[in-house]
């Protein structure tokens, strides 16, 4: 009984049920209005008759088919397949309503009304509620209630939460069934739904009764009842009244349990609902069974079971031929009970039989579509495990490329050093080549200059040999021929400058490189050797203190000393000067050294120079100098020598 | 799998980054050898400098001790003819 009320409670949920009067809706669906307009009227109708005749509501549904298709209206079709389902699944054609609600589906998704998507969506869950699965059930009311929140519909989603409370109730959650039911009750509140809160109120009457708190589950009733009376809900007062019936009944709470069933029986006669009436008939039974008036208590159970028998209901007979046979045993007519008990055996095994072959072939669908479910998992696990692996391959292979690129990097770097190494070691031998040869080149020059020095100490011993034999000749012997001792004389000079050669010659080789200071003396030497050999010349020497710590190689001192000399030669010897002057400066970086006389000079383009100048110049060139000379006859001559 | 190629991975990039190290280090070591001999190479051209000039001061001499020597052979000559003709005329004492 309690599960029939819930699905009859469900439905009415699924729709907004319109208060508009039904004359001005027929009107406007029969009338000239447009197609549409006539549509959404009649499946206002049909809606409408939903709860109460079940004939005219399908009239209505197939009148609003036949103008749908007329007028090739998809909205229409959507809404007009959508209520069919209802139809079908309350007459329990549970296949044909599937078929139907997917029809609307079909029809809603190309239209976009999301108001009945939504609505088909809830009956779906319905649909899959009834056969058992919860989770279809609940996954078809949460995707109604997503779609109720997006167009903001309260209404629908209190619906929807509504529908998914009845489904944790069945699968004994109560603690989510109340949480859902309780937000489902909030917003109709919210929105003052009349009709909705009293369907809240009659599911949290039976989530009481089922948690056996009767008290709760009588008030919620009783609030139930008052919200039906209110609104004129007459089907819903008359069932309400038959489930507070049963708990008063329970509860020996008698008067008021028999108040209620004579209301449900007096709306249920008025509004002709026959399936309410059995129900108020089975209460009364109840009632007198539980009061002991086992007579009146037969009485009604006679008039349920004509009611069952009229309506081929299986399952009310067998409820009154319990009836019978408890009333039977009461009476203590053992006989008669047996007799109904065999009844009800029989009708229980034929009851059997029927829910055995539905449940087989419940079972039967239950183990296909697991088997479809579990194909499918299998086949999305293989897609998973192949994606997996290609997923493994692929990181392998890029890893495996990067690999190879480090490798290649390694090969190219090792490749690179080896060859650097190769060229460092190759720049290396030919530097190490280069100073092996000069050092050799150095030792051989060493080595000559080493025979060199013992020769002009040979030399040097040699001439100084001559000079005495020539000395000795000349002093030792009375010589009175002036030639011969000319010719001695001019033999030990000649011999005497060729020593002084040979030791300026040993003073340049004994040094690597000698200052300025050491040229300065030497040349200071020289002049006064000058000064004493002729006396009535002036000899003028000047040196800037600057140039001191310079240095020279020898090549360059001895060249600079040999100029100087020259030039100091030829001014005595040959321009027969009176004053001779030598100056040394420093200019910049340079070193200017001017010796001038005031002899006889000579003219530059006429005069035969000599070796003498044109050694004095090559000398000066020869150390990267410059050699310039100014004379004029009478006026002297000027030779200046820069050198750097 | 995958944890010791990536290791490996790691192990490459980090010799990769040792040969790069390790080539800088020779190239410096390479530069520094190079500076040195170029040191020892100036130094040595400097003295073979130096020598050279010595040399060509010997040289000199040599050309000009030659030159002396056969001046000094021919006035010896020129004495010798002095002592010849002073004894041809029997003029010595």
């Amino acid at each position: 009984m309690t599960k029939r009320l819930f699905t009859f409670l469900l439905f009415c949920l699924s729709f907004v049920v319109s208060s508009q009067n039904i004359d001005s809706l027929k009107i406007i669906a029969y009338g000239k209005a447009n197609d549409s307009i006539r549509i959404d009227a009649l499946h206002k109708l049909g809606s409408n008759f939903l709860n109460s005749d079940l004939k005219k509501a399908l009239q209505f549904n197939k009148d609003c088919f036949v103008l749908s298709r007329k007028s090739k209206l998809d909205f229409g079709l959507a809404k007009c397949y959508n209520l069919r389902g209802i139809i079908h699944d309350i007459n329990g054609n549970i296949d044909s309503s599937y078929y139907c609600y997917n029809k609307a589906l079909f029809y809603v998704k190309k239209v976009k009304l999301p108001m009945t998507e939504a609505s088909i969506n809830n009956n779906l869950g319905l649909l899959e509620w009834n056969k058992g699965r919860y989770s279809n059930a609940i996954n078809y009311y949460v995707k109604a209630l997503k779609i109720f929140e997006k167009i903001d519909d309260k209404e629908g989603q209190a619906n929807a939460l509504s529908n998914i409370s009845l489904v944790y109730e069945r699968l004994h959650d109560f603690k989510n069934s109340y949480n859902y039911i309780i937000q489902s009750l909030k917003i109709r509140k919210e929105i003052n739904d009349q009709y909705g809160m009293s369907v809240c109120y009659v599911n949290l009457g039976n989530l009481y009764e089922n948690q056996f708190d009767r008290t709760k589950s009588i008030d919620n009733f009783r609030k139930a009842i008052a919200i039906k009376r209110k609104i004129d809900d007459e089907n819903g007062l008359a069932t309400a009244n038959n489930n507070l019936a049963s708990i008063l009944i329970k509860e020996k709470r008698f008067s008021e349990a028999l108040k209620c069933l004579n209301e449900s029986e007096l709306i249920s006669k008025k509004l002709n609902s026959k399936t309410n009436l059995n129900y108020a008939y089975s209460g009364f039974t109840d009632y007198f069974i539980a009061t002991g008036n086992y007579a009146k208590a037969k009485e009604f159970n006679d008039l349920s079971f004509s009611i069952a028998k009229e309506q081929d209901d299986a399952v009310g007979k067998l409820n009154c031929i319990k009836y019978y046979e408890k009333i039977s045993l009461l009476k203590k007519d053992f006989e008669k009970a047996y007799s109904y008990a065999s009844i009800k055996d029989s009708i229980q095994r034929n009851l059997n039989s029927l829910d055995v072959q539905k449940a087989i072939t419940e079972i039967e669908t239950k183990y296909e579509v697991e088997k479809k479910e579990k194909e499918l998992l299998q086949s999305k696990i293989e897609n998973a495990k192949k994606e997996l692996q290609i997923k493994k391959k692929n990181t392998q292979f890029q890893i495996l490329s990067l690999i190879s690129l480090a490798l290649i990097v390694i090969g190219y770097l090792i490749y690179r050093q080896q060859k650097l190494k190769n060229k460092q070691q190759e720049q290396e031998f030919q530097l190490k080549s280069a100073i092996k040869e000069i050092e050799t080149q150095n030792q051989l020059h060493e080595q000559r200059l080493s025979i060199s020095r013992d020769l002009h100490d040979n030399i040097g011993a040699q001439l100084t040999f001559v000079i005495s034999s020539v000395d000795n000749l000349k002093y030792g012997n009375q010589i009175n021929d002036n030639r011969v001792v000319n010719q001695l004389t001019k033999i030990s000079d000649f011999t005497k400058s060729t020593i002084i050669e040979l030791r300026d010659t040993i003073w340049a080789m004994n040094k690597n490189e000698f200052s300025f200071e050491d040229l300065r003396s030497r040349i200071f030497n020289f002049i006064e050797k000058a000064k004493s050999a002729q006396e009535e010349v002036l000899f003028r020497f000047n040196v800037d203190e600057q140039l001191n710590d310079k240095k020279f190689t020898s090549l360059v001192g001895i060249n600079v000393y040999r100029t100087i000399q020259e030039a100091i030669n030829n001014a005595m010897k040959y321009a027969k000067a009176a004053t001779i002057a030598v100056e040394v400066q420093k200019i910049n970086h340079q070193i200017k050294i001017t010796i001038q006389d005031d002899g006889k000079g000579f003219d530059l383009d006429s005069a035969d120079l000599g070796n003498g100048i044109q050694n004095m110049k090559k000398r000066i060139e020869d150390v990267g100098g410059t050699f310039k000379l100014v004379s004029e006859p009478n006026k002297g001559t000027n030779i200046t020598l820069l050198i750097d | 799998m995958v944890y010791i190629l990536l290791i490996l991975i790691l192990i490459l990039i980090s010799f990769i980054f040792y040969l790069f190290i390790q080539n800088n280090k020779i190239k410096e070591e390479h530069s520094a050898t190079m500076s040195k001999l170029q040191g020892i190479i100036s130094s040595l051209h400097s003295k073979q400098q130096l020598l050279n000039d010595k040399v060509i001061i010997s040289t000199e001499y040599k050309t000009n001790y030659s030159k002396d020597m056969k001046a000094l052979g021919d006035e010896v000559v020129e004495l010798q003819k002095v002592f010849i003709d002073i004894i041809s005329n029997k003029n010595y004492n």
